[in-house]
């Protein structure tokens, strides 16, 4: 293995991949895509507060204003001047027909009993103020109807759903609000490496199958190794993968740290992300990644360097690569399905096994939910097979890149790894 | 490179190679002498390329050695060969420039070494200006000039071609051939395979013979015709069909511009076949023993079912083939 050669491969695929536009815009895309989620509801919702519509409640119960009126300035609605509200039902009507009044609330006995408001406006309101508007009324409602019943209630802790405390036994005490960062952040992390598995993986075994159908590789490995190819090709679209993580992340952090906070004053509802991003285990987090992206990414891309070079064609590839990939989309979902609490003993002991371990073991080790002894056994079992299944895809790909015409049967693979 | 230890640029002994089954090369003796323009012969399928892909150390033999320059094919002695493969691959993404500078860099040259170098070639080919182009924007004829550079720019001391003709346009095969004669007489060692006898008659100074992944005959080219210039006789006639050229002492009739070229089998006797042609009619302006052409050579020693996978037509007794002109 000499270092220079794998070096040259490394810095051809390197610089031919990140010159791409699709690399340039997919790169740039994502971080702008996150950047518009967190703009476009602080947006809309300092444009919803000078478009609020106001209104003007007849309340033909005269029990329900007094709670309802502080609900509606909640949902976006403001209450007309008491002057307006006292004008006759004609006047109020000329003042909608003007356009200076959004419309009138009428509230009566059907309202108590049956839930049934009509709304009197030139034009209805959004569904979504609809839905702010019908709640508010039903909340009213409920709060008198409760008032009556049970005088002793709390009824404004009811309204607000109630409170689940829950007590955890046999574990350590861990705040909730910290579990609840741990679980997001470790959600995070299997996205992000299911999803560069897959893709980088798979654009190595892409790259394979173009030098072998484009029939370059017989030049390159007649200079050098097939292994110093093969490890290159890995190392070098592995480093764009590390790029693109990369600016990802740190374009994230950039979001969290720079823009949350700017964004907090005018969507209080960020506050929470805010509070939430403080709790991030982020060192944990990062060795984590460290130690199962890149232990991941070297098995993964070997079988699909492997799963390449048998290959010929699109066609044949696509099929080939399916157990691979298979493999990859079954951890994660394993690990999407229990994510609510502790995993299974099974989904445990699974997750010590190096195809699953980069994604299971990151999910449980993020969320402290594994024991020290399975996160090192889980790290030693990966990082031991690393060499050994990039030995027999070493030796497959050796055979296969020379290889025309149709894939090997499996004893044919066994023969290769033989021979070779 | 001037650390090379002595010996032949290239030496095979006893080199067997199979895939399952199928023996490719079988106990390949081969000994091709420094600065010799070498010619590996034989039809399609006979283990010509698979012989060149264990000299270039892409596969090991099952039996056998392989020395470049008196030693193991390694590293270091194949960053002095120069390859063409028959199947001329391309990054066809790449930009010209990158992709010659890139193959420089996997035989060993600096990175800027090797960018300089691919400059002055694409300049001397005449596509300088489509240096900061993608290959793939490149007609094929132009590719195929960028894939010679590729294959020279480091100033190899043995490049080997694998059937290098095939599919060439003629400008190209002039490019080809004038480059591998420059190099030649500089010191480099050329070994070329071929199907193509006569591309190799016209460039070779020695030959290997290989049919059916067998050693047929090898040696000096000159020495190779003089040996067998009993064997050939030049014929050309009028007045008659050429049904009696067919008899025990012919093994394959041939045209040859405006003659038949009569190859004979070992021992036979030309009188009988004149004795036929004077009693057909046939009005007979040449009937000479000639140097035989390396094709006959081959058909001669390989005999008729290797010369059947080569497709060279036999002659049968009903004596098929059209008068000569």
């Amino acid at each position: 293995m000499n270092p220079g050669h794998v070096f040259t491969v490394v810095r051809r695929e390197y610089m031919e991949r990140v010159r791409t536009k699709s690399f340039i815009l997919s790169t740039i895309a994502i971080p702008l895509f996150l950047l518009a989620m967190l703009l476009i509801p602080a947006f809309m919702a300092a444009r919803g507060a000078e478009t609020r519509t106001t209104l003007v409640i007849l309340d033909g119960t005269g029990v329900l204003e007094e709670g309802l009126g502080p609900r509606l300035e909640e949902a976006d609605f403001n209450l007309a001047d008491p002057d307006v509200a006292s004008l006759a039902a004609d006047s109020l009507e000329a003042l909608i027909e003007a356009g200076e009044l959004g419309g009138i609330l009428v509230l009566d006995q059907a309202t108590m009993t049956e839930g049934h408001v009509v709304f009197r406006g030139r034009e209805g309101p959004s569904t979504i103020r609809s839905f702010g508007l019908q709640r508010a009324v039903m909340e009213s409602v409920l709060e008198v109807r409760l008032r009556e019943a049970a005088p002793d209630a709390d009824v404004a802790a009811f309204l607000e759903g109630g409170e689940l405390e829950v007590e955890l036994v046999g574990l350590e005490d861990q705040d909730e609000a910290a579990r609840d960062a741990a679980r997001f952040t470790a959600l995070l992390g299997v996205f992000l490496l299911y999803f560069i598995l897959i893709l980088y993986g798979q654009y190595v075994m892409r790259a394979v199958l173009e030098e072998k159908r484009d029939r370059i590789v017989e030049i390159v490995i007649s200079s050098i190794r097939p292994s110093e190819l093969m490890l290159g090709k890995i190392l070098g679209v592995g480093g764009v993968g590390l790029t693109q993580l990369v600016i990802w992340v740190a374009s994230a952090a950039f979001m969290v740290l720079m823009v949350v906070p700017m964004l907090v004053v005018s969507l209080p509802s960020l506050e929470n992300v805010q509070e939430l991003v403080e709790l991030i285990p982020a060192v944990e987090t990062a060795v984590l990644l460290l130690v199962f992206f890149p232990l991941g990414y070297f098995l993964y891309a070997a079988l699909y360097a492997a799963a390449g070079a048998m290959c010929s064609s699109d066609e044949e590839v696509q099929q080939a690569q399916l157990p691979i990939t298979l493999i990859i989309v079954a951890a994660f979902m394993l690990v999407i399905t229990t994510m609510d609490g502790p995993a299974p003993a099974w989904a445990q002991m699974l997750a010590m096994f190096p195809l699953f371990s980069p994604i299971m073991m990151f999910s449980q080790a993020t969320q402290g939910l594994a024991p020290m002894w399975q996160v090192v056994l889980s790290v030693v079992l990966l990082a031991a097979s690393v060499p050994a299944v990039a030995w027999v895809a070493g030796r497959i790909y050796r055979v296969g890149i020379l290889m025309q015409g149709k894939r090997p049967t499996l004893p044919e693979l066994v023969r290769w790894v033989r021979q070779a | 490179m001037t650390t090379m230890t002595d010996g032949p640029a290239v030496r095979l002994r006893g080199v067997t190679k199979q895939f399952g089954d199928h023996t490719a090369v079988s106990s390949l003796d081969l000994e091709i002498p420094r600065g010799s323009i070498y010619g590996l012969l034989g039809p399609n399928g006979s283990g010509k390329t698979t012989t060149i892909r264990m000299i270039m150390g892409i596969l090991l033999p099952d039996e056998g050695e392989v020395s470049l320059f008196g030693s193991d094919p390694d590293e270091t002695r194949r960053s002095s060969v120069g390859y063409l493969p028959e199947e001329r691959g391309v990054y066809r993404k790449m930009k010209v420039i990158e992709l010659l500078t890139f193959l420089g860099e996997l035989r060993g040259l600096a990175r800027a070494e090797a960018r300089r170098r691919a400059g002055e070639w694409l300049e001397r080919l005449g596509i300088g200006e489509w240096a900061d182009n993608k290959v793939e924007d490149l007609s094929k004829g132009m590719q195929q000039k960028v894939q010679f550079i590729g294959t020279i720019l480091h100033e190899p001391q043995l490049l080997i071609l694998d059937e290098p003709f095939s599919g060439l346009d003629p400008i190209n095969q002039d490019v080809l051939e004038e480059i591998v004669r420059e190099l030649n007489g500089k010191g480099a060692t050329i070994l070329f395979s071929t199907h193509l006898m006569d591309h190799a008659e016209r460039l070779c100074e020695r030959v290997c013979l290989i049919s059916r992944s067998r050693k047929v005959l090898d040696g000096d080219l000159r020495a190779l015709k003089r040996n067998e210039s009993q064997g050939v006789v030049a014929v050309r006639f009028d007045g008659a069909d050429d049904g009696w050229l067919a008899g025990p002492e012919v093994e394959l009739v041939e045209t040859v511009g405006s003659d038949l070229h009569l190859l004979l089998r070992d021992g036979a006797e030309t009188g009988p076949i004149l004795e036929r042609g004077l009693r057909a009619g046939a009005d007979i302006t040449r009937f000479e023993r000639v140097e035989p052409r390396l094709h006959e050579i081959f058909v001669h020693h390989a005999g008729a079912e290797a010369a059947a996978d080569a497709g060279v037509p036999l002659a049968s007794a009903g004596g098929s083939r059209g008068g000569g002109a």
